[in-house]
């Protein structure tokens, strides 16, 4: 009986795993489709209620001129608290993962930061800003 | 050695099991309703191929079903005003923080991208929320998206029971349950038809923006061809 009890429990835990990782719904939706210089940034982040720890940034870039993901871009996060103490989290640079580009910052303390995307890409190169509330 | 006595009384093990089954039925109900989330929201945690461009829907007989509904100005609209456009229809919902706000950003680049050839596509959208139906509902959401950009936007709404007769037409689905991550959301498929310019549905579009083209891309390309087609003739 508790065999059973506990190969249920995993089997009712494993679909939420989905959920939790990047590319499931865990996510907030941070801009979408903001010009930024010639292309289009789309930004999510996840956990959708950051905590202090680890922030996983997803970027997404479109050409509009074509309607192709950009994906010869560099993208890179930097984010700093927006109480105006000294501290920085990264810069940390991309990996791409059609279509999106990711980013790990660790944000150490609560209170509001401030991440700042930075694009360098083929037609263009630009910045976008975005406001996280982490809780402890 | 002594073996050990039992000593919970048979009463308080019928309870210890009776609870343990009720749980393990709990985990159950929340595996199957999670899976029926799911299988609502197909490519939701799915990722598709960059090859993919829609389902292809030539082999479906007869119009696409009909519609009167009201739009986010209050005008009645039906699908037989766009008679002769190619009609773009999605299913959104006014407060949907996910997908939507994705979709709404590609139907505009798609108008932007379609040049001349705008004038004659109509975007469409059933309004997924029967709590949320008021035509103040569906302008304030297409005020937030910017697709009021787009002339032939209409984001249609009406009562519950008609807007549910509305996507059940179409095999839309839309939940009265919440999504997980989102208690004051509601779930949907997210689903995109083209209908071409005699009223037939053509293409089924269903992209979670995880690998396959881009949705704005998807309907530019589709919309084109059904234009070159009908200069064709």
């Amino acid at each position: 009986m508790r065999g059973l009890a506990v190969v249920l429990s995993f089997a009712g835990v494993l679909p939420f795993a989905a959920g939790v990782g990047a590319h499931g719904t865990d996510w907030e939706l941070r801009m979408t489709g903001k010009r930024v210089d010639a292309y289009d940034l789309t930004v999510r982040t996840s956990p959708k209620r950051p905590r202090t720890g680890h922030l996983h940034i997803e970027a997404q870039l479109i050409d509009p001129r074509t309607l192709a993901y950009v994906e010869h871009a560099k993208v890179s996060a930097l984010a700093r608290p927006g109480d105006g103490t000294v501290g920085q989290a990264g810069p940390v640079s991309s990996r791409y993962r059609r279509p999106w580009h990711e980013m790990d910052l660790v944000l150490n303390k609560s209170g509001a930061w401030q991440v700042q995307i930075v694009i360098d890409g083929p037609r263009a190169q630009g910045k976008a800003s975005f406001r996280v509330d982490v809780s402890n | 050695m002594r073996r050990r006595e039992n000593k919970i009384p048979m009463r308080l093990r019928s309870i210890g099991l009776g609870a343990l089954a009720a749980a393990i039925l709990a985990v159950l109900a929340l595996v199957a309703w999670y899976q029926w989330y799911q299988a609502g929201l197909p490519a939701a945690f799915q990722g598709l191929p960059s090859s993919y461009e829609g389902t292809k829907l030539d082999q479906l007989e007869g119009p696409a079903p009909g519609f009167r509904l009201l739009d986010q100005s209050g005008a009645s609209v039906s699908l037989a005003d766009f008679r002769g456009k190619v009609v773009v229809l999605g299913l959104l919902d006014p407060d949907c923080t996910d997908i939507c706000p994705i979709y709404a950003y590609h139907y505009r680049l798609a108008y932007q991208a379609l040049g001349q050839d705008a004038a004659k596509v109509a975007f469409l959208a059933f309004n997924s929320n029967d709590e949320k139906t008021s035509v103040e509902d569906v302008m304030a959401a297409t005020r937030k998206w910017g697709v009021d950009e787009i002339p032939t936007w209409h984001f249609l709404t009406g009562s519950p029971e008609a807007l549910r007769a509305a996507w059940g037409a179409y095999g839309m689905v839309a939940s009265s349950l919440p999504k997980p991550d989102r208690p004051s959301e509601k779930a949907h498929s997210p689903a995109n038809f083209i209908i071409d310019q005699a009223g037939r549905r053509r293409w089924y579009l269903s992209t979670n923006f995880e690998g396959a083209p881009p949705l704005s891309a998807l309907i530019v390309k589709h919309v084109k061809a059904l234009l070159a087609e009908e200069r064709r003739q």
